[in-house]
């Protein structure tokens, strides 16, 4: 009788046939890649006293990127100088991403820096961002002069951008 | 005497058994004429917002129609190249699915299954039951997808993919 079992089992096995069809499924999930300031006006005074600046948060950048490899870039449309007609004034400016050291490959502003043309200054990032995104203080200096500046108003665009690597 | 006559007995049972095997393969092997499984459509393309609170679900991602052909007794099974997720390298989605039979006039029975109870991650094998033959025409179902937002994540960005398939088995 056990012969009958095992020929019955290897009977259904091998007599059971199979037709199928298959599905292709394609998701694609939405880039988001932001970089965004918390104001795009500076407005700062200068007391021409000497005296260096030093304002640590002056602004706020925010980050979001659904992407984990992506690169922020700081450029200053005036090579980093504040411009008034033919007077300058040289300033430096500076991101605070320590908080988030896993997400952050090299960062060319950890400390103060003027923006010049000869060397782009970028933060790499490695990590996604949560979808809120991730917040970091943007440090603004000028340091301190032995000469007056001449009176007026000086001006100058930083451009912030984010592409994915 | 007995022992022979037992023996003998034994013996013819043996051989009934072995001629019994044998029919069984042989109704098994002849495929059921026009037993198949078709869908609307074989592919499934799929945009996620991917904005950590988005989900994406649709009921009606396909019309599956089932076609039983001669054989009375059979399952389908549903079954993932990637065990219910759908992949981009490293990274991966879970997703779910679920069958809903769009009625009909279907007198067999469909047994109760998981997957006809709600999404499921197909993890594993996912079978649904039939006694008795379907119409010539076959008997349709919905077959729904369903992907969940992780609240306040980002899913890495780009094209998933995975393969779901769908193999009918005649008993």
């Amino acid at each position: 009788m056990k012969k009958f079992f095992v020929f019955l089992i290897i009977g259904l096995v091998a007599g059971s046939a199979a037709w199928g069809a298959t599905i292709g499924i394609t998701v694609n999930a939405a880039t988001k890649l932001e970089a965004s300031v918390d104001q795009s006006t500076w407005t700062i005074a200068l007391d021409n006293s000497g005296t260096a600046i030093d304002l640590p948060t002056q602004g706020q950048l925010t980050v979001k990127a659904s992407k984990s490899a992506y690169t922020v870039t700081f450029t200053s449309a005036n090579s980093g100088t504040l411009n008034n007609g033919s007077n300058t004034i040289p300033y430096k400016v500076k991101v605070d991403t320590s908080a988030w050291t896993t997400g952050v490959a090299t960062n060319n502003l950890s400390s103060y820096t003027q923006l010049t043309a000869s060397a782009v200054k970028t933060i790499v990032f490695q990590s996604r961002t949560p979808t809120v995104g991730k917040t970091f203080a943007i440090g603004f200096n000028i340091a301190a002069y032995t000469d007056y500046y001449v009176d007026g108003a000086y001006t100058d665009t930083i451009t912030i951008a984010i592409a994915q690597n | 005497m007995k022992k022979y006559v037992a023996l003998l007995s034994l013996l013819i049972l043996t051989g009934v058994a072995v001629c019994a095997q044998q029919s069984i393969n042989i109704k098994a092997i002849v495929a059921p004429v026009g037993a198949n499984i078709t869908m609307d459509s074989y592919l499934w393309n799929i945009a996620l917002a991917n904005d950590g609170t988005i989900s994406y679900q649709n009921d009606q991602q396909g019309v599956m129609t089932v076609k039983s052909g001669s054989t009375w007794l059979f399952h389908i099974d549903f079954s993932s190249e990637h065990l219910g997720y759908v992949k981009q390298g490293a990274y991966q989605i879970p997703y779910y699915v679920q069958v809903t039979e769009i009625p009909s006039s279907y007198s067999g029975f469909i047994l109760p299954s998981s997957i006809m109870d709600g999404y499921v991650q197909l993890t594993s094998t996912q079978s649904i039951w039939f006694l008795g033959r379907t119409p010539k025409a076959g008997i349709r179902f919905y077959v729904g997808i369903k992907i969940d937002a992780t609240s306040g994540q980002f899913f890495e960005s780009g094209t998933y993919t995975d393969t779901l398939t769908i193999n009918f088995v005649a008993l």
